[in-house]
């Protein structure tokens, strides 16, 4: 082969290491993630995500036997104990102590992470990590998602502790088999879901609660045995796990084909229209194939007008940030540490691509405006609709129009100060206003 | 009626002094004291200097124990006894609680469990309102925010209940940064420029809601462990909060500058 085509090969091949070497560079800092090296732990993270964080500081010496914990946590930590007497590892044959998945060496104990309980759930484990290739939502690549967001490298450590409550759904298993009983039984509730999917941005207790489907599991779930396969016949009525978990798959957002709602999906796509299938399979096996086929149309019709009324919200502050009224502008606000380019060039962040996720915090009013209408409205509304509850689609889309309407009358009143101030040369500078401030320059500082 | 009453509390006394059953029949709040003043003078003498008492005259012996002794105990520990008075199902204080993982198995598992137990000793799978608020029946009411841990290690290790104690008050110290910020915006602004009564109001009110509603949230999301009230209701409420503060303060200033008498 001529040098000719070996030389680009070759600055290919090269550039290619390069940027390898980059990535494994950024991760290899103190934090964890994409951009590790520019922050520090809290010390409470080692429990949230054990693997990169928990080192073991206790001072007991020795090394025991599963008997030999029980023995002295029977009257130290009674009530772990008593759960654990009450769970599936104590009636096995060969109980499984603690010491199988905290290790047997009391001065170098673990905190027992996925891979631990793979030892003996191979299947399951196999499963939640199959679930990555599916993409976003995912509950394996929740962690992933909260370390590798700007505002998680950009905020206070001990403020973003609060995501890693819900995100270690991957990092650990007990966010849905509580400790110490792990029972089955329970993570199958609709109640074991709760604790991360309700809030604003994702009310999907609300949803599923005022279901037709939920208001059944409300009267009479109680009496229904739990200890029963996620499978067709054993219930009375689906439940969270039953259609996202159907006969117990652990890759929960297989089916997923809105993404959360977070942006505009093209139905048609191949893989979408496998997984419009799957969800079909669920609800037929109670339902009607037209039927079930009915519900994911009204649902595709719902999102088709959120997305209008999205999108009129983003030309609004695409227009204003063309003009340059955003009030106070990008460059005129604290931007991400990461993101040196923004220093260079500023630029506000408007829509899912570049960025919304992040932009609830350090950005002008009518930006924080259209982050509540995109992540808090349109999702109650999403899920309202997907959950088959009419009452929070209502309630979703009403908030769309007023916070539309909210927008448009703020831009209106951004724009005219905007040329009022330009035409008597007097820009009002939002420094030290915006820039400056207890939090504010903490977390600057910090950065 | 006298004679009546002080056969009863006779009997009340004597039965509870010799292990003997309770005395049956309905009471009065002054009946439960007078007895109770002799019988459990702890319990009386802690509940008369806590808020229950202090700030909430109505929250009293019946209130939570009913009248009559059959079910008082078992009553007085379960979550209704304290929601009802506590904004009831759908506020922040139930909300934060029964969505924590402490509180979604006391809903699945409380109707099985015993709630004859005294509220210590890890007695109960996960703990309920009384469990932490009143552990060891301790019925004043004290706040638990840096006192005792015992209610926690019944089943967490000292370690953990440590770095969660600390974590949450470095978060709860965040949130409070944020509130100091936007009331030194708003001081700020009154200094450099007359603000009229019905700003100056608004602007107050707002910083009233931060501190009261959203600061109180996130307190409630880490003394509770409920993720949406530390984040969503909390932190990232509070981040709104301020920047919406900022705004109002904002367009004062422009809407002065460019002396525009319409208001803002």
């Amino acid at each position: 082969m001529k040098p000719v085509v070996w030389i680009p090969v070759l600055i290919a091949l090269a550039v290619l290491l390069a940027g390898f070497g980059y990535v494994g560079w950024s991760k290899s800092g103190p934090g964890a993630g994409l951009y590790s090296r520019l922050w520090q732990p809290d010390t409470v993270f080692s429990y949230w995500n054990p693997k990169p964080f928990y080192k073991s500081v206790q001072t007991v010496e020795g090394l025991f036997k599963g008997e030999e914990c029980i023995e002295c946590h029977e009257s130290l930590t009674p009530g772990i104990v008593k759960d654990w007497r009450a769970s599936k590892h104590a009636k096995q044959e060969k109980p499984v102590y603690c010491s199988s998945c905290h290790g047997s060496d009391h001065q170098s104990l673990h905190m027992p992470t996925p891979d631990i309980c793979a030892n003996c759930h191979k299947a399951q484990h196999d499963q939640f990590l199959d679930e990555r290739r599916y993409g976003f939502p995912s509950h394996a690549l929740a962690m992933e998602r909260a370390l590798d967001s700007k505002h998680f490298a950009d905020k206070p450590k001990a403020e973003v502790a609060s995501c890693l409550q819900c995100h270690s759904v991957a990092t650990k298993c007990d966010s849905c088999h509580t400790r110490h009983r792990f029972d089955a039984a329970e993570a199958r509730r609709p109640e074991a879901c709760i604790t991360c999917h309700s809030g604003p941005p994702h009310p999907d207790d609300e949803a599923y609660f005022a279901s037709a489907h939920g208001k059944k599991y409300l009267t009479e779930g109680d009496k229904w045995d739990w200890s029963k396969a996620l499978v067709k016949g054993n219930y009375p009525a689906p439940t969270c796990a039953y259609c996202h978990m159907r006969n117990g798959k652990h890759q929960v957002a297989d089916k997923a084909i809105w993404k959360f709602g977070l942006k505009e999906i093209n139905q048609h796509k191949g893989e979408n229209v496998v997984k419009r299938q799957s969800w079909i399979a669920v609800c037929m096996d109670c339902h009607k194939q037209t039927e079930s086929e009915k519900w994911l149309r009204n649902l595709d019709l719902e999102r088709k007008r959120a997305w209008q009324k999205l999108y009129k919200a983003e030309d609004v502050l695409e227009a204003l940030r063309g003009d340059g009224h955003l009030s106070p502008a990008a460059g005129k606000r604290p931007h991400y540490p990461i993101e040196w380019i923004d220093k260079l060039w500023p630029r506000a962040r408007i829509g899912l691509l570049e960025g919304q996720a992040s932009a609830f915090y350090n950005v002008s009013k009518i930006e924080r405006d259209y982050f509540e209408m995109w992540y808090f409205a349109n999702l109650r509304a999403y899920k309202g609709a997907a959950h088959g509850a009419p009452k929070l689609v209502d309630e979703g889309h009403k908030r769309m129009r007023e916070a539309l309407k909210d927008i448009k009358a703020e831009a209106q009143i951004l724009d005219r100060l905007g040329k009022k101030e330009v035409g008597m040369g007097k820009p009002f500078d939002p420094k030290p206003l915006w820039t400056t401030g207890e939090y504010t320059s903490k977390n600057a500082e910090a950065n | 009626m006298r004679i009546a009453i002080g056969i009863l509390l006779a009997t009340f006394i004597a039965g509870a002094a010799s292990g003997k059953e309770l005395p049956k029949g309905q009471f009065t709040q002054s009946q439960c004291v007078e007895c109770h003043k002799q019988e459990t003078p702890g319990l009386v003498i802690a509940w008369r200097a806590g808020p229950h008492k202090k700030n909430a005259g109505g929250a009293d012996c019946v209130a939570c124990h009913g009248a009559q002794h059959d079910d008082s105990m078992t009553k007085a520990r379960r979550n209704n006894a304290c929601i009802s008075c506590h904004g009831g199902e759908k506020s922040a204080v139930a909300k934060s609680y029964f969505t924590s993982k402490h509180g979604v198995i006391a809903r699945l598992e409380g109707a099985n469990w015993n709630w004859s137990l005294p509220l210590a000793d890890a007695n109960y799978r996960t703990p309920t309102c009384a469990y932490c608020h009143m552990y060891e029946g301790e019925h004043g009411m004290t706040d638990k925010d840096d006192t005792s841990t015992s209610a926690c290690t019944g089943c967490h290790a000292p370690g953990y209940v440590e770095k969660m104690l600390e974590a949450g008050k470095r978060s709860l110290d965040v949130g409070a940064l944020k509130l100091r910020e936007a009331e030194a915006a708003i001081s700020s602004l009154k200094t450099s420029v007359k603000v009229s009564p019905r700003h100056d109001k608004i602007l107050t009110a707002m910083a009233i809601k931060m501190r009261q509603r959203t600061l109180a949230n996130l307190r409630l999301g880490l003394g509770h462990q409920s993720p949406d009230y530390q984040w969503w209701y909390g932190q990232a409420a509070l981040d709104g909060d301020l920047i919406r503060i900022k705004a109002r303060i904002t367009r004062l200033h422009r809407e002065k500058s460019s002396k525009n008498t319409s208001p803002p």
